[in-house]
């Protein structure tokens, strides 16, 4: 539970901060005059941060809609993304938001209208074009949302957008309020996933993969279009078993009709932040990799890179049309 | 020992005994008796510009700063200095401070320090809200009489955070307060025993403070200590600064499958930094399809 709430002055009258304030009765809150001043501190440690983080609730200014990182999008002509939030309530090792940001704790950014205001500007401006939108790269979409309340807000904005499609990213299983209304056919609620042995590993907090499918299920039956993003696909001895597994559980517990899109992208950091992250684990196997670089960026190498997506190409193949398959390289 | 000198890069310590893990900067000789007495904390009898106390078996150190941000922020870069403390270690500023609301006695972690006049904020320490409560405290020149707002009041945390924060990461920063005076009970009825009264009532929640802490400073030691063999070929082989670098990387990833193996045997037959890194690198590389990376 989250014990402290840091709030910038300039909010203390908006909406978010009141049901914020109503979700945490119990919290000490601390007023600042802005979210950087305790976000950006340069000496914190972001492990040590991660055992208790408390939530920052401020207002963002700009940068509301950004064009996602090359090769990140699917079907759509323009893709973009937005983050109502800084960080995630999980602590994955392989996580790059260790390496993005110097803090662990939670950023939610409480003026939602001009999310949607700047989203409408994009929408307008780019008409003739397909687009999608992304939320949940910089947090995960719906394990704050008791909290914060927004994938609602969301939903209802793109509710009047049928055109648009956006993507919900999530390893929770906070799914209540989806299955509560009518799904949304341009929504696309998708789901991270890694083979259970990996995830029990690596995926530190979050919700186990049998859950996380249970949850998927639910979803597709009630009719909400489901994303399956095995991105990043971790790398270890026995890994065909691995992904032959997961593939086959999630699939044949689905209709592939549910199935809006898979995506798949390897393990991969800019130099830089593999710099960073690899320095806060000194125990965790996955940074025990030889990783190659090449061109600033760091990975598995091109030769696993080849052997593991051709197989699990192959192996959803099994499953699904080449339409639905996507990888990932953003 | 004191090493005497600026060292503040040292990759490990040069004592026999564990390092010191816990600093702690204390204004008064008042604030700090019961903690020497808990802690058993002994002078060093040196010639030095503070009154420095230490525990060598326990790793901690205390240093009496006068009153006052600045005194605080010398005596911290002072203890810093003089003891090569290490940048794991933790730095605690403790003692009394003013509040505007009683009970007299109740122990405080200060998690955002400000003093007027100046433009930065601190939000020192792993926030223990478990343990104890945690409050805003603002930095003042003069003993506070009014207790306008509702923060601590003390002379020295802003001063100390400033400067300690620059010696550890944030999260090992800490500043403890209890309340000594309020606008009930005025700073005027505060004697040497009323303040070693109160600090006394608290220090239960200081051992359970110190447990929290000493976890905390172990993982950061975990973290960045060098391993003992890695300091001895880098003394006995000339590594540059970036191939120096590469070897400490290489050896956590070599280390990482090879737990029960030293370098030692191999270091015996390489003779160049660039012999003991290509080997590392063979090594590594060599099985990595067949290893398990979880």
């Amino acid at each position: 539970m989250i014990d402290t709430v840091y709030f910038e002055k300039e909010i203390l009258e908006h909406p978010t901060l009141a049901r914020v304030k109503k979700a945490l009765p119990k919290a000490n809150w601390v007023q600042i005059n802005h979210f950087q001043e305790l976000f950006n501190v340069r000496s914190q440690n972001f492990r040590i941060q991660k055992r208790n983080p408390a939530l920052i609730l401020a207002k963002k200014y700009n940068n509301f809609v950004l064009p996602v990182p090359t090769g990140f999008g699917m079907n759509s002509a323009k893709n973009f993304y937005f983050s109502h939030m800084y960080n995630c309530l999980y602590d994955c090792d392989y996580c790059f938001l260790q390496g993005l940001y110097s803090s662990a704790n939670f950023v939610l950014f409480v003026n939602y209208e001009d999310f949607f205001d700047q989203i409408s500007f994009t929408i307008e401006k780019n008409k003739n074009d397909t687009q999608m939108f992304f939320s949940g790269y910089d947090c995960d979409s719906l394990a704050f949302d008791k909290i914060s309340g927004f994938s609602n807000k969301l939903l209802e904005f793109f509710e009047k957008y049928p055109n648009v499609e956006v993507e919900l990213r999530t390893k929770s299983i906070v799914t209540s309020s989806l299955l509560k209304r009518i799904p949304i056919k341009n929504c696309v609620i998708a789901f991270s996933l890694s083979p259970h042995t990996i995830a029990q590993k690596l995926d530190n907090k979050a919700p186990s993969i049998r859950r996380r499918i249970n949850a998927i299920k639910q979803l597709a039956d009630c009719g909400w279009p489901i994303g399956l993003r095995l991105d990043p696909l971790i790398y270890t001895r026995d890994w065909k078993v691995q992904y032959s597994e997961l593939i086959y559980d999630i699939m044949s517990q689905i209709d592939e009709s549910s199935v809006h899109s898979v995506s798949y992208g390897l393990l991969r950091f800019p130099k830089r932040m593999y710099k960073k992250i690899s320095s806060l684990h000194n125990d965790t196997g996955l940074f025990a990799f030889p990783l190659e670089e090449n061109n600033e960026i760091v990975s598995y190498g091109e030769e696993i890179e080849n052997d593991m997506y051709s197989f699990v190409e192959k192996k959803l193949q099994n499953f699904l049309p080449d339409t639905k398959i996507f990888h990932c390289s953003g | 020992m004191p090493s005497g000198k600026l060292n503040i890069l040292s990759a490990e310590p040069k004592r026999d005994l564990p390092p010191y893990l816990t600093c702690w900067v204390i204004a008064l000789r008042t604030e700090a008796n019961p903690i020497i007495k808990f802690l058993k904390l002994t002078k060093i009898q040196a010639n030095t510009n503070y009154s420095i106390y230490t525990n060598e078996k326990l790793g901690h150190a205390l240093i009496v700063s006068g009153v006052g941000a600045i005194q605080s922020a010398a005596a911290t870069a002072y203890l810093k200095a003089y003891l090569d403390i290490k940048s794991f270690a933790a730095w605690i500023n403790f003692g009394i401070a003013g509040y505007k609301k009683e009970p007299i006695g109740e122990i405080h972690q200060a998690i955002k320090v400000f003093s007027e006049g100046h433009q930065r904020t601190f939000f020192p320490g792993f926030r223990f809200s478990k343990i104890l409560k945690n409050t805003s405290l603002l930095t003042v020149n003069e003993p506070e009489k009014n207790y306008k707002n509702s923060v601590l009041y003390d002379m020295e945390a802003f001063g100390f955070c400033e400067v300690a924060s620059k010696f550890s990461c944030n999260e090992l920063i800490f500043v403890f307060k209890i309340v000594s005076d309020t606008p009930k009970n005025s700073l005027e009825n505060i004697t040497t025993s009323v303040v070693e009264g109160l600090i006394n009532k608290n220090l239960l929640t200081v051992k359970e403070l110190l447990f929290e802490i000493k976890e905390l400073s172990n993982i950061e030691m975990k973290r960045l200590s060098v391993p003992s063999e890695v300091i001895e070929i880098e003394s006995l082989i000339h590594f540059s600064k970036t191939n120096s670098y590469k070897f400490r990387n290489l050896y956590k990833k070599w280390k990482y499958f090879n737990s029960e193996k030293t370098l030692n045997d191999i270091q015996l037959s390489k003779k160049t930094a660039k012999e003991i890194i290509n080997f590392l690198e063979e090594d590594i590389s060599s099985n990595k399809s067949y290893r398990d990376y979880l």
